[in-house]
């Protein structure tokens, strides 16, 4: 009895010497600073003047009217929106060839596809960067070759907004296969076999039994990748900063973010613009959690 | 038997373009990383040229050269590796810790805390450095190592990951230790920590991963170029009126090192903790 009540002394010893200090450091450096955020979008504060006053959602107000937040949005909602069309096709396509070819030149091919997953976005980005470069890029150098003229990558934001689109497809492919794999390899074979007795061709076979089986992980996917581009910042920012040879700033939300609160110091704006940020991603990952509840 | 014949015809067609489709792709994924490769020996006349040098004259290695002779270079990669291991280390320990308290302890708000943490894992970074960053500073924390690591010390998915896998430790396993008199730390170090060494790696990898491809903290919170991270330093590069590829090039080389390593020695356990998470990209 004695040894019993010792035991429970030690586990409640060990349980609070783990829970008290790791949680202290979950409120400083998440619950506080999200409390901070959504309570600061309602003042106005400006660092450099040192000024702090109660304006209601009168920052919303302003951001709703202010046309480079508007720009922000349309840009980070056209990216998101093309990024996640071609990874997600992309990566589904190559999921299919894949798993019905399985041998080690697929499996080397799989792994370099991976490749660009792993890499860190700048120098990602920086890569094609050089690609981009209206001078000496290979991308305007083969354009010429088969008669098309220099185009402005990196100075003309509607077709900064692809090259954005293009750097974070090819960085999104290897992990929307990889995704689709694991979905694939789940569909039982007897629907196949089934399906063969009924005489269906292969492209029967992919709309009647691929599709409707992969139809969850495939809103999975959307969602995550959907998530992941509207917090697009890395590829915008090393594209049009570093060099006079950079061109035109393409503002996304998250660099409007950094400019508002980190340049010109409107603390109160930039978190507003946060709290709409956080609001979309909450969105999103909520119609995720419906989706895989069906699931 | 005819019409057998004609489906196995179509159903080779699918298969050869499928497999051309791929390996174009596979390809065209590949391209840009083989193009940094081998812009990296090029001189600054090679990359500037029009049309530009697809092969170098010379295996030119003066750019590896210059990064490693830079003045602050090889300090960029230094804090990138302290900075990573460090957050790594700490965030993986204290998922660790809290995962198996979580998982095989009772305690008063255990539920609400629990959710409170989950809570957070949908919530971006994005949505509260601003908040942070003055908290940060007003601590005198700016250009300094803790001030760089602290938001990623913990980790919420660390912590959700690591619950799920204790759950498969064995309670009689435990009981087993506690009636050998085995104290609580001991009991996690020696039963419990050796068991779920695959998952812990799998989590250190992750996290190392996310560490070493910080970009929007170190930006806010680094102002001095001693204390900038491989991904601030190596947009430090670009020249103010031109940008010497080469050079540029290497410096991406050199700070693709080590994630291409740990890739190849470790690709499963990788893979798999990106694919648990989508949270890297």
């Amino acid at each position: 009895m004695l040894k019993y009540k010792k035991q429970k002394r030690n586990d409640l010893m060990f349980v609070t010497a783990v829970i008290l200090p790791i949680t202290l450091l979950f409120a400083f450096i998440r619950f506080v600073p999200i409390a901070q955020s959504l309570i600061t979008s309602f003042y106005q504060k400006n660092l450099v003047l040192r000024t702090q006053v109660f304006i209601g959602i009168d920052n919303y107000k302003f951001l709703l009217g202010d046309q480079f937040f508007i720009k922000s949005l349309s840009n980070t909602m056209f990216v998101t929106l093309f990024a996640t069309l071609f990874s997600v096709s992309i990566g589904l396509l190559l999921a299919s060839v894949v798993n019905s070819v399985q041998n080690q030149f697929v499996r080397l091919g799989q792994a370099i596809l991976f490749l660009p997953v792993v890499i860190s976005m700048v120098p990602a980005t920086l890569i094609w960067k050089y690609i981009f470069d209206y001078n000496f890029g290979l991308l305007n150098h083969i354009s010429g070759l088969i008669g098309i003229p220099k185009s402005n990558w990196l100075n003309d934001p509607n077709l900064t907004r692809w090259a954005v689109i293009i750097i974070s497809t090819w960085k999104e492919i290897g992990y929307n296969m990889m995704i689709f794999l694991v979905g694939l390899k789940a569909i039982p074979r007897e629907l196949y076999e089934s399906a063969s007795l009924d005489g269906a061709g292969k492209w029967h076979k992919f709309w009647s039994v691929t599709f409707p089986q992969l139809k969850p992980i495939t809103l999975f996917v959307i969602i995550v990748e959907t998530i992941k581009f509207v917090k697009v910042f890395t590829q915008a920012i090393v594209l049009t900063t570093g060099s006079q040879s950079s061109g035109e700033i393409f503002y996304t939300m998250v660099y409007y973010l950094y400019q508002t609160g980190f340049h010109l110091r409107q603390i109160g704006l930039a978190s507003a613009a946060s709290i709409i940020l956080l609001l979309l991603v909450m969105l999103l990952t909520w119609i995720q959690m419906v989706i895989t509840k069906e699931r | 038997m005819k019409r057998n014949r004609m489906m196995y015809e179509r159903f080779d067609l699918f298969s050869i373009l499928g497999i051309i489709l791929f390996i174009t792709l596979v390809l065209l994924s590949l391209f840009p990383l083989l193009w940094m490769l081998v812009t990296s020996f090029k001189t600054l006349e090679e990359t500037h040229s029009i049309p530009p040098a697809i092969w170098p004259n010379s295996l030119f290695i003066d750019n590896y050269l210059n990064i490693f002779s830079d003045k602050f270079f090889p300090r960029y990669f230094l804090n990138s590796v302290i900075i990573s291991v460090l957050i790594t280390v700490v965030a993986v320990g204290s998922s660790v810790l809290m995962g198996y308290v979580f998982a095989k302890f009772e305690f008063p708000g255990k539920k609400l805390l629990f959710w409170a943490i989950l809570a957070t894992i949908m919530i971006p970074e994005e949505a509260y450095v601003v908040p942070l960053y003055q908290t940060v500073s007003s601590l005198k924390l700016t250009n300094s190592y803790l001030g760089i690591i602290l938001p990623s010390i913990i980790s919420s998915f660390g912590v959700f990951y690591m619950k799920q896998n204790m759950e498969s430790v064995p309670n009689e396993l435990l009981e087993a230790a506690k009636i050998d008199g085995s104290g609580n730390l001991n009991t996690f170090v020696k039963v419990v920590v050796p068991l779920q060494i695959s998952s812990i790696s799998v989590l250190s990898l992750l996290l190392f991963l996310i560490a070493w491809s910080d970009y929007l903290w170190p930006l806010i919170v680094v102002s001095k170029q001693r204390m900038y991270v491989l991904e601030i330093g190596l947009t430090y590069l670009q020249n103010q009126y031109y940008i010497d590829w080469g050079f540029v090039m290497a410096g991406c080389v050199i700070a693709m090192a080590p994630v291409f390593i740990l890739f190849l020695i470790a690709r499963n356990y990788v893979m798999e903790g990106i694919a648990m998470t989508g949270i890297k990209g």
